[in-house]
């Protein structure tokens, strides 16, 4: 009994000793998850998604500036940029979650990391990913959490030399102006600038190697991402034009921010290749594969689903069916389409599948959200992907939509078409006709042609027709006494399918048409006035085969409009908009709402002091650069300009 | 060790064991309401430890001298005491007015007189338990106690369920809200679900302990009340075995119709390439097929019982096995079982003595799936015939993106397997120590360990030993065979080539407790008890999984058949660890038992939360007054009258491993490498949260105790709650988990038992249980309305600010003040543009149950409705039939024109309000129009879950005292059981008492109708034998 009696009192003893040591309890720390990483592991993943932020931006952007569409014509649905704009109920727009979590933790972890080994190269790419990641989204959103968004770091010289780091960041962030983001931008690049020209932080000794594993863009080098920043430099600063600060130092500040780059021996498209013999993901987010990171934040591409709209297939790039009774037995993809990229960027595809109704092989369009035949599908539709061509040798594909394509950060183009822009620009305030702003145009659209892989254009050939396309395309599109902003903006339009630039013009111009009534310089921006030649277009080798652009090439009005179908509730009824729908400048989306998951419920206070509070008003907003600044812009409906 | 050896031993051969023990007096003791034996009465000779308990019939044998006495007692009966004259001596109980019958095992094991208790506490015996036939003894609960609801995940045998008692207390939808579990004084890991391990024919009785105070002692884990579990005890006497079968039908009710007019398509045009019916109205000839009723089949339940029990005043031993299979009305949809149970108890001597349990489960089953692609099978299309007569897979069509053709759901329910097994072992040893009178120490180890595994494959549907040219495509031949191109081959999700996958888990809580109690009898019948004890509690799981797919050789589905094998997001490990600790102890005084005060006190320790936040300490106070005593004012038609009431603090921890930042290996990043892990958030200050509680109650009895009432008032505030939200990243996190926000519950239970019969032949009872919960989110950091749960398109199970802590929440109309909803000038209405409008609430006015057993001798009838007002419920299979086009009520008003009930805006007043009128412009009610303007808007699947239920009726004849003389039958009993026979709802959908995952914790998914498995009704012959 004894013995017994002894027992009991070892177990409560052990008890009482167990449960008073600290020890005992330290448990907390999961073993499947590591809690600290080396900046090696963390660099490939942020050039990674700064390759996704331009992917999500285009994904969006490609169908609210009305370049594609859809096959439905739903007012409500998961997708709003391809529906009827009902975004109030759509969570989770990735690109807030990218530039705030995915990159901006990311790079504020990377940098701790690399000022504790001094890797000086990291954080100067690091913080170069940062400033793009915030151009993108303060044009996107508008006002944004800026300096109490978490690991926010005023200025990375002083960071890195300081001993401490106060942390900033609230839960409940302050939204900072638009204006007072940009001013952060414009400083902030400069420093990059300067400490990229600093030896003591790109030939520091300390300095870690980076290799193509870490850094697939630019495989570390920091004179490349210097000149990658430059780039960027001329990219925040065309936003000045056309309204917000549209003067001649401007113009001529963003053309010589474009020459900067274009003299840099060091300049290099950034651009993220994917590799077939990769490791982890090997297909490009465009590509057929339609690959999709972490599904529940990110999007897949529908190209598989998506149709060319009426206003860039066939305004823009010239797209049209041939009348069946003429083609039943050609099977052409070159000539259908004015522009000879036409064919590069997609593939025409037949008809339904019908014995009676065949349909030949043709470029289909579609006016946006109005939903398509009953009797067609999606697969009538071109191939967006550019592979599908029944009976025809495939032709170089869209460098995006290729599976082992590449996603362009920036691309020589767009520098270009910058640099016309303000050409064009500076030659208005100047108060002269420039010649050079349309050198630069046809230089910038030459640039965009040779990605795709199109041949030089030869009006004289027989035996090519994309040359001979590409000669028709220049003579009607780019016609010296034609030229205006408008070839301009059309032109990097064409040229920006499918990144994000190409819906940023288009609200930087407000969706300038006569449909809206609004003009820069007395000129509709986005009205195509010259669509085909008024001939037989397909006359080469076998004239039999021949047909001529349609009539109603000749007679429609060809103008940007809105799409059909807009969510009743936001766009359709006058007391939401104004009083003239079709004139009002603020009859278009400039913005994305607040995620209404998060910040429509841990900001609210902030939300509501900008009016952005479940408000479909704040969609109408435009952007700081949008807004009208000068006369230059001139609007139908000045009322409802504001 | 030697004697724990006996101990197995003796427990293995139980059966084998003759107890001859030498007889001095023997007896039968019987009770004198009804002549029938007491079970169980203990006997024990006068001031010595020698005693025993009479058996199944009453009997009893004990050695004993001349002269000595005996006293003979049993719980609700007069004690009596006869002195030992001659050898054969029988005993006629009578019922103890005053006593009553209660004595109920509380917190850590204490018995106490439930007279004593001064908080509620309910109990249900073995036959409320198993008359409803139900596998998880927690579904039988549903109606019978008040405050309890239980909601169920549908009518498979895998559906899981979920029980809450007082309302939700956290809003966290990682905190469970279920109460804790104790089996035979062991806690248990997991909740309703989990407890279908535990056969309800070994339960003896359960007791369910509501309020904080009555679970205050075992800490956190009892914060949403605890059920205890106690199975039927060791006797001793000579060996009974008792053997039962029962065998059910079970047949799906309230299948859910849909339109039978419509075919596939869209805009009313025939589509070949689409499901639904949005097609055109089939010709008057065309095939039908009602493929929702030919899904489903007839379910079958057999289950099988033997219990053993014997021992004599040293060993007494309970033995059992059961073995079940239940096959639901899903094909291919099954649940057997098989379990043992052992429990024994020694008394190594005077002072000491041993208990040890065992029960060991084994279950294997394969789920019932998704079921929802049966609702939108389009009409003219046989969801029966899933293969080609070659037997290759029918496909419905070939889609364009040829992976996405459909099949019947049938050929996954036939043709693919997967097994689900678990091993359940529950043990339990406990050792009692009394070295001198009122002084007891009890020490108590258990061990509830699960083990899971998973074994399935799909079998492929395309075949890709075969790679088609580009040319084929489109043709009549590609549209018939399973071969895809090469581009198909490279882009397909290859799980439809075939897939194998595994997964294996593991889970163990090891709890460990001892204590020591003291009971002081002071002069003047005043009592004190003194109670001491620690506990200490580890916890943890690991999982891990392996897949791969694409198999090589056709018909061989093995992971070592795949030609794409383990990717790494197929590979992976998961670990879980928490441990807790915490001292207690308890001072409880009384007067005679008419009044008594109780107090406690806990601390606790976690390790979820940082050390410096440990220990955490709450009380509780408890007192009542039996003033009907005190005061004497009892008399022949009032009894009893008691006033009792309670205030505690019980305290919650947070979930494991929010102290750091985590970050994620990108393995299928083109180039890899990590970064942070959005899903884990990182709170290194957590503090606990704490409920406070305060509890008062009333109990009265009359005409001798005929009459019983009991009715309870009760208020819990849970502040400083842990909660895992989503914050804007640009604060850092995706997720965040931190202290804020305070719910309150308050309501009221009423618990009325009358006994309308009391003889010997002839009783007819009847309990009727009333519970009402507010439970009310009544704050949150400014600017927060809501916390939300399960998302369901776009309805949320949520918790809203001022409101309800089971809100819903999603998309309405705009509404005028008075709640009629806003149309504009062309009839349409008008959407709201804001997305988390309350649009509903999950909790219901109040529940019920009402239990009523009827006896004519060996005649008993037992019938169960039970019920609810108010709760409503999100209907979100009907929000799919809408979407479809295969709503029932499609067949009358697609394409008619409608106008819709609401007010058009026709001016402003004077004051600047808006005038309305009566809408009366009609509009089409065309699939566009129901899309954009009914599908889209979430209040419109908000639906009343008001129901009464017949839950189960009874017939059950006991032959035993027909048979007993003539054979060695000691049991013969038959019952004959139906559940559901009856249900009354304005609920459109198959199950008012849905919820779409029972296992999720905050405001949780009740009242939630996701496709679920339709309720089924039950027709069960039962037969039990005893020797």
């Amino acid at each position: 009994m004894k013995k017994l009696s002894t027992y009991i009192m070892v177990v409560l003893v052990t008890f009482f000793s167990m449960i008073s040591c600290e020890k005992w309890l330290d448990v907390n720390t999961s073993p499947d998850n590591p809690t600290s990483v080396t900046p090696d592991q963390i660099l490939p993943v942020l050039v990674f998604y700064t390759s996704q932020l331009e992917y999500d931006h285009a994904e969006y952007g490609v169908y609210l500036s009305q370049c594609l569409t859809t096959g439905g014509r739903s007012q409500t649905g998961s997708y709003a940029y391809k529906q009827g704009w009902e975004f109030l109920s759509m969570n989770r727009h990735p690109q807030w979650r990218r530039h705030y979590y995915d990159l901006g933790v990311n790079i504020f972890v990377l940098t701790e990391e690399a000022k504790k080994n001094n890797y000086r190269n990291y954080a100067l790419i690091a913080r170069t990913m940062r400033l793009h990641s915030t151009l993108m989204t303060t044009d996107l959103f508008g006002g944004i959490p800026l300096r109490e968004s978490y690991g926010h770091i005023e200025d990375l010289e002083e960071y890195w030399y300081a001993d401490f780091y106060e942390d900033k960041s609230k839960l409940q962030p302050v939204y900072e102006s638009q204006e007072d983001v940009y001013a952060w931008l414009e400083r902030e690049v400069d420093k990059l600038l300067d400490l990229y020209e600093d030896t003591t932080w790109t030939k520091c000794p300390t300095n870690q190697p980076i290799n193509e594993k870490m850094d697939r863009i630019y495989q570390g080098d920091l004179g490349k991402w210097a000149a990658f920043t430059k780039a960027l430099k001329a990219r925040m600063l065309i936003r000045k034009l056309p309204n917000w600060d549209n003067n001649a130092k401007a113009c001529q500040e963003i053309i010589d921010a474009v020459d900067a780059v274009l003299n840099d021996p060091n300049w290099q498209e950034p651009l993220y290749h994917y590799y077939a013999d990769g490791s982890g993901e090997k297909n490009a987010p465009w590509g057929p594969m339609q690959p999709v990171i972490n599904s529940w934040e990110s999007r897949a591409n529908l190209l598989s689903s998506a149709i060319p709209s009426r206003f860039f297939g066939h305004y823009l790039l010239g797209m049209y069916n041939f009348s069946p009774a003429n083609v039943k037995t050609i099977s052409p993809k070159i000539g259908l389409s004015l522009d000879p990229r036409a064919s590069r960027m997609m593939s025409p595809r037949g008809g339904a599948n019908n014995a009676n109704q065949e349909m030949p092989l043709a470029f289909r369009y579609l006016d946006n959200n109005k939903g398509m035949d009953i009797s067609l599908k999606a697969t009538n539709y071109p191939d967006l992907y550019g592979i599908a061509t029944e009976g025809l040798s495939i032709l170089p594909q869209n460098p995006y939509t290729k599976d082992d394509g590449y996603v362009a950060i920036y691309t020589k183009e767009e520098l270009l078409f910058i640099k016309a822009e303000a050409e064009y620009w500076l030659s208005i305030n100047q108060g002269r006709t420039g010649q050079d702003a349309y050198e630069t145009t046809l230089l910038a659209v030459d640039a965009s042609m040779e990605r795709y892989g199109v041949m030089a254009a030869d009006s004289t050939s027989t035996a090519n027709l994309e040359a001979k396309t590409h000669a028709w395309f220049r003579k009607i599109r780019l016609a010296k006494e034609d030229f205006s902003i408008a070839t301009i903006m059309q032109q990097k339009y064409v040229a920006m399918y499918l990144l994000s630039e190409q819906w940023t013009d288009v609200r930087r111009y407000n969706h300038s048409s006569s449909t809206n009534g609004i003009t820069y310089n007395g000129i509709f921006v986005y009205d195509v006035n010259k669509v085909h030649v008024e001939e037989n277009i397909y006359k080469l080798n076998n004239p039999n085969k021949f047909t001529k652009a349609p009539e109603s090439f000749f007679t429609e009005t060809k103008s940007l409009t809105r799409p059909y179908n807009l969510y009743e509730a936001y766009w359709t009824t006058a007391i939401n908009f104004g009083v003239n729908a079709k004139f009002s400048p603020n009859a278009w989306v400039h913005r994305l709402n607040y995620d209404p998951e998060t910040e429509d419920k841990y900001n609210v206070e902030q939300l509501q002091s900008l009016g952005a509070y479940k408000n479909p008003d704040w969609l109408r907003k435009r952007m700081v650069w949008a807004r009208k600044n000068n006369d230059y812009v001139m609007s139908a409906d000045a009322i409802e300009w504001e | 060790m030697k004697k724990i050896s006996l101990i197995i031993a003796v427990l293995c051969m139980m059966v084998q064991l003759g107890f001859a023990q030498s007889l001095t007096v023997t007896g039968v003791v019987t009770s004198k309401d009804d002549g029938q034996p007491v079970i169980g009465a203990s006997i024990l000779v006068k001031g010595t430890t020698n005693g025993t308990i009479t058996d199944f019939d009453g009997n009893y044998t004990i050695t004993a001298d001349k002269g000595q006495t005996l006293v003979i007692s049993y719980v609700g009966m007069k004690t009596q005491e006869i002195v030992v004259k001659n050898a054969m001596q029988n005993v006629v109980l009578v019922t103890d007015a005053e006593v009553l019958e209660e004595v109920v095992v509380t917190a850590m094991g204490v018995v106490q007189e439930k007279k004593t208790l001064n908080f509620a506490v309910q109990s249900v015996d073995n036959e409320a338990i198993t008359s409803s036939k139900s596998s998880n003894f927690v579904s039988a609960l549903q109606g019978q106690i008040s405050g309890v609801s239980v909601t169920n995940a549908g009518g498979s045998p895998n559906s899981g369920s979920q029980i809450i008692i007082r309302g939700i207390s956290s809003v966290n939808s990682s905190q469970s809200n279920e109460p804790l579990f104790i089996l035979d004084g062991m806690p248990l890991s997991g909740g309703a679900s989990s407890m279908n391990d535990i056969n309800p024919n070994d339960i003896e009785n359960i007791t369910v302990l509501k309020g904080a105070a009555a679970s205050a002692l075992y800490g956190q884990e009892g914060a949403n009340g605890v059920i205890m579990v106690t199975t039927k005890r060791n006797s001793s006497g000579k060996v009974t075995v008792t053997a039962n079968a029962s065998l059910q039908l079970d047949t799906p009710m309230r299948l859910i119709e849909t339109q039978m007019m419509y075919g596939p398509g869209a805009l009313g045009f025939y589509k070949q390439q689409t499901g639904g019916g949005w097609g055109p109205m089939l010709a008057a000839n065309a095939p039908r097929y009602n493929n929702v009723k030919n899904y489903f089949q007839n379910g079958f339940y057999h289950k099988y019982d033997l219990n053993v029990t014997g021992g004599n005043d040293k060993f007494q031993g309970f033995a059992s096995a059961n073995f079940s299979r239940n096959d639901g009305i899903v094909p291919e949809d099954y649940l057997q079982k098989v379990g043992i149970m052992l429990k024994g108890t020694y008394n190594i001597s005077k002072q000491v003595s041993i208990t040890m349990m065992a029960n060991v489960n084994n279950n294997q089953y394969r789920g019932a799936g998704s079921i929802s692609s049966i609702y939108s099978w389009p009409i003219n299309d046989d969801i029966t015939n899933y293969k080609n007569e070659d037997g290759s897979i029918r496909f419905r069509y070939m889609a364009d993106e040829k992976a996405n053709s459909p099949i019947s759901p049938l050929w996954s329910r036939y043709m693919d397997d997967g097994k689900n097994r678990s091993l359940r072992t529950m043990l339990m040893g406990s050792i009692s120590y009394k070295p001198i009178k009122g002084l007891e120490f009890t020490g108590r180890i258990s061990y509830d360990s699960s083990n899971y595994s998973y074994d399935g494959y799909s079998v492929p549907r395309f075949d890709d030993s075969v790679v088609l040219d580009d040319s084929f495509l489109g043709t009549t031949e590609y549209l018939t065979n399973p071969y895809l191109t090469q581009s198909q081959l490279d882009k397909i999700d290859k799980d439809l080539l075939g897939s194998y996958s595994y997964s294996a888990s593991r889970s163990g809580l090891l709890t460990a407790n001892v204590m020591g109690s003291y009971h002081l009898e002071l002069p003047k019948e005043f009592n004190m008890n003194f109670m001491v004890g620690a506990e200490a509690r580890m916890y943890e799981s690991s999982s891990s999984a392996l897949a791969g797919r694409d198999f090589i050789i056709p018909g061989v589905y093995s992971l070592s058949n795949v030609s794409e094998s383990i990717l790494n997001s197929d590979n992976s490990v998961g670990h879980r660890q928490k441990r807790n600790a915490g001292v207690f102890g308890e001072i409880r005084g009384d007067y005679k038992g008419l009044a008594s005060l109780s107090v406690t006190g806990r601390w606790d320790w976690s390790s979820t939360l940082l050390y410096e936040h440990n220990p955490y300490f709450y009380p509780s106070v408890t007192a009542g007054i039996i003033w009907s005593e005190i005061f004497g004012i009892s008399n022949n038609w009032f009894n009893y009258g008691k006033l009792r009431g309670n205030w505690a603090m019980v305290g919650k921890d947070a979930q494991p491993y929010l102290y750091d930042r985590k970050f994620k290996q990108q393995t299928t990043f083109p180039d890899g490498g990590y970064s942070s892990n959005p899903t884990m958030s990182v709170a290194s200050s957590l503090s606990p949260e704490i409920s406070t509680s305060w509890e008062i109650g009333l109990e009265l009895k009359f005409f001798q105790n005929r009459t019983r009432f009991d009715v309870a008032y009760y208020s819990t505030l849970a502040d400083n709650q842990i909660v895992t939200v989503r914050v804007s990243p640009s604060a850092g996190h995706i997720l965040m988990t931190r202290n804020e926000g305070t719910v309150k519950n308050h309501g009221v239970e009423i618990q009325f038992d009358q006994d309308i019969f009391r003889k010997k032949n002839l009783s007819w009872t009847v309990g009727l249980n009333i519970g009402l919960n507010r439970g009310v989110l009544t704050k949150l950091p400014e600017g927060l309305v809501e916390l939300q749960g399960g998302q369901y398109g776009d309805i949320f199970a949520s918790a809203f600010l001022g409101g309800s802590t089971t809100a819903l929440t999603g998309k309405d109309y705009e509404r005028t003040a008075d709640g009629q909803v806003v149309v504009d000038a062309s009839g349409y209405p008008k959407i709201s543009p804001t997305k988390s409008v309350l649009i509903g609430n999950r909790e219901s006015l109040f529940s019920g149950g009402i239990n009523t057993t009827f006896r004519y001798k060996g005649f008993s009838v037992n019938m169960l409705f039970d019920g609810r007002l108010g709760g409503d419920i999100a209907n979100v299979t009907g929000r799919g039939l809408w979407s479809n086009g295969m709503h029932k009520a499609l067949e009358q008003y697609r394409g008619r024109q409608v106008v819709w009930d609401g007010v058009v805006q026709t001016g402003i007043d004077e004051a600047g309000n808006p005038i309305y009128e009566k809408n009366v412009t009609p509009i089409t009610l065309d699939a566009t129009t129901i899309s954009n303007y009914y599908y889209n808007v979430s209040s419109n699947f908000i639906e009343d879950g008001s129901y009464i239920r017949l839950a189960h009726l009874t017939l059950a004849y006991d032959f035993t005292d027909l048979v007993k003389n003539r054979s060695k039958l000691t049991n013969f009993k038959c019952s004959l059981t139906g559940t559901n026979l009856f249900l009354l709802t304005r609920y459109t959908g198959s199950n008012p008492l849905a919820n779409a995952s029972p296992s999720a914790g905050g405001t949780g998914a009740a009242g939630v109708d996701n496709y679920s498995v339709p309720m089924t009704r039950g027709f069960n012959f039962s037969l039990t034998l005893g020797f």
